[in-house]
């Protein structure tokens, strides 16, 4: 079974979570201060992995994100980037160099 | 053109209504016949030889054998006249048993004047028929298979072990069917996967077998022996040459689970999965409906072989036979929804508990509880869920579900010998080898047998409860069960229905492929070349799916195994000098037969004789070799030659449907009146609408004209054709001052002998209402007009 370790960083207004695998690194941006709390992504995500935070108090000025990210869950699918009304989500995917050790590794297994 | 006829007795089935000595010497003073004789069995080598022997000595041109339907014994006596020198087609039947003495078995008399017309219409036909020479033509020896369940399997390796090339064509990303998912299989309690699981390989690596997984067929043209078939391979998201089967990688990164429709809902797969460890090809496939696109797959497969970018791919067959092996599909038990499936957790059907019983199943082989997960320690089999019961509409047994519930039954008690298996049954059928000794086996382990149909299953606190009434005690009484298991019943495929509109396969009342003879032909279509095997033509059991199998391999080898194969001189043919070049025939021929080379020109090959051309022509430039316009002329003439009775019909029945339903009619001994003198002609679109005008001048008081139903024309739309020329004659008949009503176009598909005389007898009494032919006109008194010189004869009695 194929490796997959997660973290999780913040920035200022921005939540980073990044997955990387033996082949690629996903980032995903979550920038709260341009999420406008609608609740799409809530809806949609198909492993459930969004949340909604406390949005009565965050219209009253509670300084906090709207959407709530359970990494454990999220897979990285990038739908909710596909469907934000507000492009609060960023995805960036970067492909690592073909690491020759483990591409040999591949091929011997097969 | 001296003309024998011969009367057959058919033991009783002739003679027992119809007086044969009226008959016989009746056609002895027809025009044209120089011999005449009663025979007790025409079709026996006595009546055989008796005919060759009077072809001999009376020099006979034509014979007429009035029997049985043509559909039957045609082949037989014309193989007879030919060993005699004469031409084949020199035969014309008269049908005087499916269509005159079965269906009128109470009035003998007025059959007896049926027949005499029966016979006089072919003996006029017969003084016109010219001899013909079958053509041959080159034909591919490659079949297509359409199923890859056992039956399917079986018929691909038996043809490819002959020497024909087979494509196996299956509409699920593996073969196998559902036979491959079920555990231990009745009467010998053998597992399944491990007999069927080595024909499947076989399938797969045999150097004669195309296997085409996962893809749907399109479209199908052309006729027995060189069938076109379009198709195409749905994208499965997964090379399969790259792939290696190694099961897991893919699947253990994918984030999604949906029910797996392997397991019946009750395990899970991923979205990129291989639907079970068996399956062949072993090859992933993506589900596109479940899939998120996290390509997580895309990564973790070590040979690179997830493709998102695939594209579903066309590909096209040409074969000289195709065998359907569509095979079933459970009965949807939400629809009794008295026993609460979908809504009570501890209801499941069969084949859920077949795959909890699988060792490879979800379960591991345990029996659970789906409500706790903990193992069942009482269990009641509801017989007959979707079988044998009128209110879903499926009145048929379904065969198999007896025997499936002993089984199981027994598997669980010879897993958990405590728990308490209980079947309730309407009656147990176990007929077939071993199956009594089976059921006596069932009975010693220990469970219990109620005879009850289970009327209710309550849900209270988490338990289920059964209400029935023990038919043997008379008791009504509410049983708890810790799992109830619905034995549901077979349906025929809905996905293969497209298929079979394609084929212009008729379907039985209940709605499963229809076998050309119910006893005679058990795996041939109406449609030469077209072979059916297994659970598409009703339920079955395993092993006569697999002697479907072989049987239906071993009729398309002997079909095609010459390479060539000859046609029946059925097509029609162009008068050059009368052809007005106004291309109408192109238009109207369905097999894009007919070209206009200034005249017109039919490839003769390509030409099924439907006979819409001749029909449609408006010079009358084109005729047909067999059913020429002379010779149905000669019948409608004759038939109206004598009116008998009121009202007089003349019915032009479509070879390939109605004429079997009114065949079929016969075979059921459904009665009705006789009014009807029956043309056979090849297609509804045959009936030119002069032939009409003939016999309405003629005297006839109704001309009907059946059809194959809507959509299931043999040649394509030929039955749409016919729909509208009778529109535009209706529109004529107004206009002369004749009833609309005395021409009925009706649907009938070959299985249903009980609509056509329904039908029947509803324009019976539509024209018994109008009167006889000429009533409206005397009645309207119409001037003279274009018209009413026409129906002036008509008008008389």
């Amino acid at each position: 079974m194929m490796d997959i370790e997660k973290e999780m960083e913040v920035e200022d207004s921005i939540i980073r979570c990044r997955q990387k695998t033996k082949g690629t690194e996903k980032v995903l941006d979550y920038d709260y201060k341009k999420c406008a709390g609608c609740s799409i992504c809530v809806d949609l995500c198909p492993k459930k992995a969004l949340q909604e935070g406390p949005l009565q108090e965050i219209a009253k000025g509670l300084d906090t994100p709207p959407v709530l990210i359970d990494l454990d869950s999220c897979v990285f699918c990038g739908m909710c980037v596909n469907f934000c009304p507000t492009r609060a989500f960023k995805m960036t995917v970067e492909e690592k160099p073909k690491d020759t050790e483990t591409a040999k590794k591949a091929s011997a297994e097969t | 053109m001296p003309i024998g006829v011969y009367v057959c007795h058919c033991g009783l089935n002739i003679a027992g209504v119809l007086n044969m000595e009226e008959l016989k010497s009746f056609a002895e003073k027809l025009p044209d016949v120089a011999v005449a004789r009663d025979l007790p069995f025409s079709c026996s080598d006595i009546g055989q030889e008796q005919i060759q022997k009077d072809i001999a000595e009376y020099k006979l041109d034509q014979v007429v054998v009035a029997a049985c339907s043509p559909r039957l014994h045609e082949p037989t006596f014309r193989r007879a006249i030919t060993k005699a020198g004469l031409n084949p087609y020199m035969l014309e039947m008269a049908n005087i048993r499916e269509q005159c003495s079965w269906v009128h078995m109470d009035q003998p008399a007025m059959a007896t004047q049926k027949a005499k017309d029966l016979i006089r219409m072919a003996v006029a036909k017969a003084a016109l028929l010219q001899p013909l020479e079958q053509e041959s033509i080159p034909v591919s020896k490659d079949v297509l298979v359409i199923g890859g369940g056992v039956a399917g399997i079986t018929a691909a390796l038996d043809l490819a072990d002959a020497g024909l090339h087979v494509f196996l064509v299956e509409r699920r990303p593996t073969i196998g069917g559902h036979m491959a998912l079920l555990t231990d299989v009745f009467p010998t309690n053998d597992c399944s996967i491990c007999v069927l699981g080595p024909k499947m390989s076989e399938v797969f690596n045999h150097p004669d077998i195309t296997l085409i997984t996962y893809a749907e067929i399109l479209n199908i043209e052309g006729s027995v022996g060189n069938f076109q078939v379009t198709g195409t391979r749905r994208a499965r998201f997964v090379d399969e040459k790259l792939c290696k089967g190694c099961i897991n990688e893919c699947a253990s990164v994918c984030p999604v689970e949906v029910p797996s429709e392997y397991d019946f809902g009750i395990g899970k797969r991923k979205a990129i999965y291989i639907p079970y460890p068996q399956a062949v090809p072993l090859v992933a496939c993506v589900d596109p409906k479940a899939c998120i696109g996290c390509a997580r797959c895309v990564e973790a497969c070590p040979a690179e072989a997830v493709k998102f970018e695939q594209q579903p791919q066309e590909f096209k067959l040409n074969v000289g036979a195709i065998i359907v092996a569509t095979g079933w599909q459970p009965f949807d038990a939400t629809r009794k929804e008295e026993y609460g499936f979908g809504r009570y957790r501890d209801v499941i059907t069969t084949l859920q508990m077949e795959r909890m019983l699988n060792a490879s199943g979800p379960t591991k082989g345990e029996v659970v509880r789906p409500s706790s997960g903990e193992i069942a320690k009482s269990i009641a089999f509801l017989q007959c869920v979707g079988s044998r019961d009128a209110t879903v509409g499926n009145i048929y047994c379904s065969r198999i579900c007896c025997m499936a519930s002993l089984k199981n039954a027994q598997l669980v008690k010879e897993k958990y010998p405590e728990t308490d298996v209980t079947i309730y049954y309407i009656d147990i059928r176990a007929c077939g080898e071993g199956y009594e000794e089976f059921y006596v086996r069932a009975q010693k382990l220990g469970i219990n047998f109620v005879r009850a149909r289970v009327s209710r299953i309550d849900q209270v606190n988490g338990d289920i409860y059964l209400i029935f009434e023990d038919t043997q005690t008379g008791e009504v009484k509410r049983v708890k069960h810790d799992l109830a298991v619905l034995s549901v019943g077979l349906e025929p495929d809905q996905n293969a229905e497209v298929l079979g509109n394609l084929l212009g396969l008729s379907r039985r009342p209940d709605r499963f492929f229809e076998i050309a003879h119910p006893k005679m032909r058990p795996v041939e279509a109406h449609i030469d070349g077209v072979f059916i095997a297994g659970c598409a033509s009703g339920p079955k059991e395993i092993p006569i799916s697999i002697a479907q199998g072989s049987a239906a391999a071993a009729k398309a080898i002997r079909l095609l195994h010459e390479g060539k194969l000859e046609l029946e001189p059925t097509s029609a043919y162009v008068d050059q000098d009368l052809c007005a070049e106004c291309k109408i025939c192109v238009e109207v021929c369905p097999k894009k037969a007919i070209s206009v080379k200034s005249p017109a020109y039919v490839d003769e090959a390509a030409c099924k004789g439907c006979g819409s051309c001749a029909a449609a022509c408006p010079v009358d430039a084109i005729n047909m070799r067999l059913f020429s316009d002379e010779q149905i002329l000669a019948q409608v003439r004759a038939a109206t030659e004598e009116k008998s009775e009121f009202p007089l019909i003349v019915a032009f029945l479509c070879n390939w449907c109605s004429y079997g339903a009114a065949d079929l009619a016969g075979t059921s001994r459904i009665q009705y009146p006789t009014n009807a003198r029956n043309i056979r002609v090849m297609c509804s679109a045959r009936v030119d609408p002069s032939f009409v005008l003939e016999a309405l001048r003629r005297g006839a008081d109704g001309v009907l004209i059946a059809g194959c139903r809507l959509g299931e024309c043999h040649y394509h739309n030929g039955n749409y054709q016919a729909l509208q020329r009778v529109n535009v004659l209706k529109g004529v008949l107004e206009k002369i001052g004749l009833d609309p009503g005395r021409v009925k176009i009706v649907w009938c598909a070959a299985s249903e002998g009980e609509i056509f005389a329904r039908d029947l007898k509803e324009f019976i009494a539509e024209l018994k209402a109008m009167g006889p032919i000429g009533t409206e006109l005397e009645k309207t008194k119409v001037e003279a007009g274009e018209g009413t010189e026409k129906t002036a004869e008509g008008a008389g009695p």
